[in-house]
């Protein structure tokens, strides 16, 4: 899988790898009987991997080598228990980890990029690489780890493990680059890839998809839907708890329409409007909507390609606004 | 307003059929006083969704007394004399078990049941089932199941999934609380399925049966520090295709 780790790991993650777990835990168990300064040293790596420091957990406290242990990996086990022992909210001996902190930011990096090569490692390790993924979209706003998440959220279906966390965590972040990724997997040889892909972007399942041609005409129409809409989208927070068929965005039409970026998004802090807008869009907010489509859609791309002739068609009457956005220029007959 | 072959019928010619302070009165009444038409092919099509929606109700209040305890999907248990847990964590039917017992089971021993709310309302769409079909019948027309959420269900309860804006909420409905802010460390909190029993409370699986503040009361305990959006209940409800579940019945013969 593609961690977005590059690093080999050191001694520990080779053995681990090639090995297996029980290798390196007795190797660890007895390097540090022997010699408890390379085995602190290795486990305080810059370069290990988080899969070995989460395996190594018990032999960390039968060799009682907690007060050694680096930062790093202080946090690191502590945001593992504060998760496996699910006290999120309530107080804990590790109260004291505040999640916003840029340090806690920092070591969440770090297990989510060189834990993600790992998954699959057993049940608590990928609950815990959900929820550092949670945190760090929804604390965090981190987008770098979007594409190792929607690899790993891929990788699950295809074999049939549990991805409504990470789903719900990847639309958190409320960024149309997860739209743009998991659009890649429209493309995908794989069916399942691509069942998958057309829930998550909310598509028809019945599309033709057999065939590779179709499937990238699938993709280049959905990159240009995007292209033209994402100013405007604002995110739902619907997740597959909620439906099984869920809408992760919508378009914002009274945005498209006025061709307001940005600010709009999320509708929660709408920008301030001007008396115009507002009495454009009360003149919007009357007309159907298959209308408001073809208004909204109009007024996009007029403003793209001639801001000048949008400006002076804003001044129209809304039904002839209409009637340009349906029939151009001339009117109807 | 209420059609039974295209014509309307009356409130008081239906509630003729059902006892005073009945459940099936109470959707009635929801459903003749709107502005929506509820529309049935026939007098045993709509008392075939009065019926099962009672039950769903009686299956909810059961199963929150069944002693089933909540897990996180990566942590569910099942007995498994009935049931193989699968990857997800969803419970998967085991062949030469017959679907009735299995369902039944986990009203029996619900101490050897752990999971999801998800699931829970799963569980109780088929005891209500059970308890309406014959047995026979059930065990034809589910003869594999797998119990977890909304995307891999049978076919026939597909509906239950869709989550979609209605003229009016209706006893039996299936619902939503939605938590924007909840804590990311706690995603289990992130909103609650729940059914609604139709005397102002809902029952959800892991909280209970409470009224819609308790609920987002709940919720809200489970935010992140510096959340500004309460939990709330979402303008929407799943539902089963009524009709079709009617027509496996009514054209049943054993």
């Amino acid at each position: 899988m593609n961690s977005g780790y590059n690093s080999m790991g050191n001694s520990l993650d080779r053995i681990r790898r090639s090995q297996g777990v029980d290798a390196c835990k007795s190797m660890f168990g007895r390097l540090g009987k022997e010699h408890k300064q390379n085995a602190v040293r290795l486990v305080n790596d810059g370069s290990l991997f988080f899969a070995s420091l989460f395996i190594l957990q018990p032999e960390i406290e039968e060799l009682n080598l907690k007060e050694e242990l680096s930062e790093r990996n202080r946090i690191a086990l502590s945001l593992c228990k504060k998760i496996l022992d699910n006290k999120g909210t309530s107080e804990s001996a590790d109260r004291m980890i505040s999640l916003n902190s840029e340090e806690v930011h920092h070591v969440l990096l770090w297990m989510f990029n060189t834990g993600a090569a790992d998954d699959g490692l057993n049940n608590d390790f990928d609950q815990v690489l959900d929820i550092v993924a949670s945190v760090l979209m929804k604390t965090h706003h981190e987008k770098t780890i979007l594409p190792v998440m929607t690899n790993m959220i891929f990788k699950r279906n295809q074999r049939g493990h549990y991805i409504h966390d990470l789903v719900w965590a990847c639309f958190q972040t409320h960024d149309a680059n997860a739209l743009r990724l998991i659009a890649g997997y429209l493309r995908s040889p794989v069916a399942k890839d691509v069942d998958l892909a057309h829930t998550l972007l909310h598509l028809p399942q019945e599309m033709p998809s057999s065939s590779f041609p179709d499937r990238q005409k699938q993709y280049v129409s959905y990159l240009s839907w995007l292209k033209e809409n994402e100013p405007y989208l604002y995110f739902t927070g619907e997740s597959l708890q909620f439906t099984n068929n869920p809408t992760p965005c919508g378009v914002d039409l009274e945005a498209k329409y006025l061709c307001k970026d940005g600010g709009m998004r999320g509708r929660k802090q709408p920008a301030p409007l001007t008396d115009t807008e507002r009495d454009s869009l009360t003149k919007f907010n009357r007309i159907s909507e298959e209308e408001k489509k073809a208004l909204a859609k109009h007024s996009q791309k007029l403003h793209r390609e001639n801001p000048s002739y949008w400006s002076e068609w804003m001044q129209y009457p809304i039904d002839k606004q209409v009637n340009v956005a349906q029939y151009g220029r001339r009117k109807p007959k | 307003m209420i059609l039974i072959s295209d014509k309307e019928v009356k409130q008081a010619v239906l509630d003729a059929e059902f006892k005073e302070n009945s459940i099936e009165r109470k959707i009635i009444r929801i459903l003749a006083s709107s502005s929506a038409r509820y529309s049935y092919d026939s007098l045993e099509q709509l008392k075939f969704e009065l019926q099962l929606r009672r039950e769903i109700i009686a299956a909810s209040y059961e199963l929150n007394q069944s002693g089933m305890d909540f897990a996180i999907f990566r942590k569910t248990r099942c007995n498994p004399d009935y049931w193989r847990r699968a990857e997800d964590g969803g419970f998967v039917l085991k062949e030469n078990v017959k679907p009735s017992n299995a369902i039944l089971d986990i009203f029996k021993n619900g101490s050897l049941y752990s999971t999801e709310c998800a699931t829970a309302m799963m569980i109780v769409y088929y005891k209500a089932l059970l308890s309406v079909y014959p047995e026979s019948l059930f065990n034809k027309t589910f003869p594999r199941i797998k119990l977890m959420n909304w995307h891999q269900i049978d076919s026939l309860l597909r509906e239950v999934g869709q989550m979609k804006k209605r003229e009016d909420y209706l006893p039996g409905d299936r619902r939503y609380f939605v938590n924007p802010d909840v804590n990311p460390l706690t995603p289990e909190w992130q909103g609650e399925n729940v059914i609604d029993l139709g005397n102002g409370l809902y029952y959800g699986h892991g909280l209970g049966i409470h009224n819609p503040d308790m609920i987002i009361q709940l919720l809200n305990k489970n935010r992140t520090e510096d959340a500004d959006e309460s939990a709330r209940l979402v303008d929407s409800a799943g539902r089963p295709d009524f009709k079709r579940l009617a027509g496996i019945s009514q054209g049943y013969n054993p």
